[in-house]
């Protein structure tokens, strides 16, 4: 992921391999509301662009806000993923328990 | 279009050799040196900043990250094995969690009139003058058996009937119409019967208090704060309000039993400058719990919402003052508590379920409370009739003269149950506070136009963010609070 800031916001250039589209969905339904988002995409990869509603903000802070959801919607990716079947057993054998 | 894959290469993908397995987790940044991390029955740890990162890439180790990895192990974060052998135990836990969906409804709200002798400015319910019409806004008393027969329709051991209005003692008649039917019908049945009456206290007198002591019936009440505010929040025309209701809470007390009336206090935007002094009322008056309420958006608090709302940052901070103000008072050795807090606390705390309704997921609406009004129609909850009274009757589920079942196979019950579970709805499922939450498909209605609502733009989810964060780090950062937090879940 190469992140920048330009004059008017910030771009992420994200790989389509580590950002699949669970994740670029979550990070968008987040950061919607604070900026005006376009992209533009090819086959490995995908580039936004966020550009803040509010013009005064200091764009660093916003470098700072985005690289941070893309870190952390990945890593929540990976963890769903991971403990998917697991937690799918605990509910299941929760409210179904066999040996009652 | 964006590159689509069906699947991201992930840390586990391209990692063969596991020295540990993740169990399902939730995380939030805490702050910047730290991060929140909450297992899926609940039980959270927090660790410094970069370390779900390392855990999730595997790049702890058991013999050189010792203790960060024991923590891990014995907080189910993580697992030495695929299954995990204490298996059983995280399904027991989960299950006793959701305990409280075992029973269907126990709380169900009975509407006895909407006539109301006070002017509150902020009245959600959107209650009528005393001198209205009876027969338009009090209960028929036919209605008022059909309501207990539906009540008792429900499968739960437990019922709590609570009457509720307007001012429900304008109709003391209908109340012990209500209490005998209900007490009658139960001789067969033999569940648990609780009556609570909540009530301004300004029509009570010796006569319907011995009958409220001789059968049980709680008395709950609404005191804004000391006087100057009781009475701007709850004026009345004719008499001082604050005064008719301190003699209530005094003669109910005397004659039901002093732990058998709580009081309720409502934030307008008046209190937002009195969080002490409303803490000073409740402890001066001898109660040992307040339970701080925001102002919901229904009723006249929307009608009238320049005069009496405000923002939830505003609510925070008065929330945030006001629990300082209680925790001075715990120091000096008395003791108050909040209710909310409390019920927070326990949920993020211990292994227990608890019964708030506001505080459930999937949702207490239907799942834990019925609102029957005075005509008849059955609600989810007390506030879609709230938006009822409003004019919107989105959430009607059903009438009293109808069916039981046909109450909770509708579009109203399945609109409401695609969104009331924070385990599934979009923003809630990936938070790390999902555990502690709730989901409110009546007022992501009300407020945002959609029940499913838009968790960025929340107030709600804002608010419990905001409360439920604040009180992880003072746990953290302050002994004092974590003792006296401790001290309030084991009461």
């Amino acid at each position: 992921m190469e992140i920048k800031t330009v004059e008017r916001g910030v771009t992420v250039e994200a790989d389509s391999r580590e950002f699949c589209l669970a994740v670029i969905d979550r990070i968008l339904y987040w950061l919607s509301p604070t900026y005006k988002i376009s992209y533009t995409s090819n086959e490995t990869s995908t580039i936004f662009e966020f550009v803040p509603y509010n013009e005064n903000d200091n764009i660093e802070s916003h470098q700072s806000i985005i690289q941070n959801t893309f870190h952390d919607f990945k890593l929540r990716h990976t963890i769903n993923e991971e403990t998917k079947t697991i937690r799918e057993l605990i509910i299941a054998k929760a409210f179904y328990p066999i040996e009652k | 279009m964006i590159t689509e894959l069906d699947s991201c290469i992930t840390s586990s993908t391209v990692t063969d050799e596991k020295n540990y397995f993740l169990l399902p987790f939730r995380f939030e940044r805490l702050d910047s040196t730290s991060e929140l991390l909450v297992n899926e029955i609940g039980d959270y740890i927090i660790l410094p900043a970069g370390s779900v990162e390392r855990i999730v890439n595997r790049s702890l180790s058991q013999d050189e990250d010792t203790e960060l990895f024991n923590k891990l192990l014995t907080n189910f974060f993580i697992s030495e094995n695929p299954f995990p052998e204490y298996f059983r135990l995280l399904e027991t836990r989960y299950a006793t969690k959701k305990s409280f969906l075992d029973s269907f409804t126990a709380l169900h709200i009975v509407v006895i009139t909407l006539r109301c002798n006070q002017d509150c400015h902020y009245c959600q319910v959107s209650k009528v003058r005393k001198s209205d019409s009876v027969t338009k806004y009090d209960m028929e008393v036919e209605t008022l058996y059909r309501t207990i027969d539906m009540i008792f329709k429900s499968p739960n051991p437990r019922l709590t009937i609570e009457f509720q209005g307007g001012e429900p003692l304008l109709r003391f008649d209908l109340i012990k119409e209500a209490v005998e039917y209900a007490k009658g019908k139960n001789e067969g049945e033999h569940r648990k019967l609780v009556f609570v009456i909540c009530t301004n206290l300004n029509y009570a007198n010796e006569e319907i208090l011995k009958y409220c002591r001789d059968n049980n019936i709680l008395i709950s009440t609404s005191l804004d704060g000391p006087e100057y505010l009781h009475n701007l929040n709850r004026p009345n025309a004719v008499y001082n309000s604050y005064l008719r209701t301190i003699e209530g809470i005094n003669l109910a007390r005397s004659i039901v039993g002093r732990d058998r009336v709580s009081a309720l206090m409502t934030t307008s935007k008046f209190s937002l400058e009195y969080p002490e002094a409303i803490i000073d009322e409740y402890v001066n008056r001898g109660f040992n719990e307040i339970f701080l309420r925001e102002l919901n958006p229904y009723g006249y608090a929307v009608k009238y919402e320049a005069d009496v709302s405000y923002s939830i940052d505003e609510f925070l901070e008065f929330y945030k003052k006001a629990l300082e103000r209680i925790m001075e008072y715990n120091l000096k050795g008395i003791h108050i508590s909040e209710v909310f807090t409390q019920l927070l606390l326990t949920k993020m705390l211990t292994p227990y379920p608890i019964g708030l309704v506001d505080l459930l997921s999937p949702s207490g609406i239907i799942n834990n409370v019925l609102l029957y009004n005075h005509d008849g129609n059955i609600y989810p909850s007390d506030e879609a009739r709230m938006l009822a009274e409003m004019g919107d009757r989105k959430f009607l589920l059903g009438n009293v003269y109808e069916d039981h079942h046909s109450l909770f196979k509708n579009e109203v019950v399945d609109e409401i149950t695609s969104s009331w579970a924070t385990e599934y709805v979009a923003g809630c499922s990936d938070c790390a506070l999902q555990n502690y939450c709730c989901a409110d498909p009546v007022r992501n209605y009300q407020v945002q136009g959609h029940s499913y609502g838009y968790r960025p733009v929340s107030d709600h989810c804002h608010k419990m963010k905001e409360i439920i964060t604040y009180l992880v780090k003072r746990i953290r950062d302050d002994k004092n609070f974590e003792r006296l937090v401790y001290q309030w879940i084991n009461n």
